[in-house]
């Protein structure tokens, strides 16, 4: 059973395909974009594989099964593109990469992390969660949102939410001492 | 041990990297464009009128597809990007109508070589043979002439030998 949110959008696209794909596309672009680029470190290459994604939930979209939010199948998508093109293209030079996602150093254990490797550390740890953990982690930890959005997004209960979260934060943390 | 258990409170995020102008306005209009794009072009090779394609292209959804690019670099600091793939059809678009049109062009090679045959003359043609052939060609041409007015000559006085023979029998 769809979402609040999902059943607005996919009324949409049953009515008009075109005009209901924009708005599908309208109100994720902006969280798979950040997602795209967190991994890729560049605009240019998270701009080709957004577009990608896209083209393929416009392709799927008529198999779509309602089977999870429809934020959390793209988000899927997105994130098994930019691990294929990761894979296969050669890195750019570091000076055509972002900054560190994260500003400042730290020490842990003993040891001392600048922000770039804290920065690296935290990617590889999300990217080791469980999908439905690394996507509120993402949605609340990166992109801000407060839990009542997510649960919109993702249909899960704000207490559910909560617990998934919880959960992620220790096993980042754990990750990060272990590392 | 209450050092490092919330690592994360820790850290403090970076703020986010640049993004070019209006990318995000533009991005889902792009993308409707260039899936109407792809879908043009699958109907390419059932249509080699290339002019009409254009034309189709430019009128699709009041989007001036053929314009985007400039659009987009009007709008001030732009790092804008095209999508590869959009490009990338048009070109394969355009090498299979080319190979479309290269195989099935008429072809002309047996008429025009019957052509150049029927053309070629016996003065032509002699006029390539040497010396010794060449004398040999008159030679038999005279030989040929002379033989063939013989013939003639002989049916004829054979004819009247008979008639003078009948006649003198007859007498």
């Amino acid at each position: 059973m769809l979402n609040k949110l999902d059943q607005v959008l996919w009324d949409s696209y049953q009515t008009d395909a075109k005009g209901g794909f924009k708005k599908i596309v309208d109100t994720f672009k902006e969280r798979i974009y950040w997602q795209i680029r967190r991994m890729t470190k560049n605009h240019n290459d998270s701009e080709d594989i957004m577009q990608n994604v896209f083209i393929k939930v416009w392709s799927g979209l008529p198999k779509f099964k309602a089977q999870s939010a429809i934020y959390s199948w793209i988000y899927r998508i997105a994130y098994n593109e930019t691990m294929t093109f990761l894979k296969k293209e050669s890195r750019h030079l570091a000076n055509d990469l972002d900054d560190p996602i994260i500003e400042n150093g730290l020490s842990v254990e003993g040891k001392d992390y600048s922000s770039q490797e804290i920065s690296d550390i935290l990617m590889k740890a999300v990217s080791i969660l469980p999908e439905k953990q690394a996507q509120v982690f993402q949605l609340k930890y990166f992109d801000d949102l407060n839990y009542s959005d997510i649960s919109d997004m993702l249909g899960t209960s704000v207490g559910g939410l909560k617990a998934n979260y919880h959960i992620a934060v220790k096993k980042i943390e754990e990750f990060i001492k272990a590392y | 041990m209450k050092k490092n258990e919330n690592i994360l409170n820790e850290i403090s995020k970076a703020p986010l990297p640049e993004v070019p102008e209006n990318f995000f306005e533009y991005f889902s209009e792009d993308l409707v464009g260039l899936l109407v794009l792809e879908h043009e072009t699958e109907g390419l090779l059932d249509d080699l009128h290339l002019n009409r394609f254009k034309s189709d292209l430019n009128s699709v959804q009041g989007i001036d597809i053929e314009n985007l690019n400039s659009l987009h670099s009007d709008s001030g600091n732009k790092l804008a990007k095209r999508p590869k793939t959009r490009y990338i059809l048009l070109w394969a678009g355009a090498v299979a109508a080319s190979l479309t049109l290269l195989f099935t062009w008429p072809d002309k090679t047996d008429s025009t070589v019957a052509l150049v045959e029927n053309q070629l003359t016996e003065d032509v043609i002699l006029a390539y043979l040497d010396e010794a052939d060449l004398v040999e060609y008159i030679v038999d041409f005279s030989n040929n002439q002379a033989s063939e007015t013989e013939v003639v000559d002989d049916i004829f006085y054979e004819a009247l030998e008979d008639e003078i023979y009948n006649y003198i029998n007859d007498i």
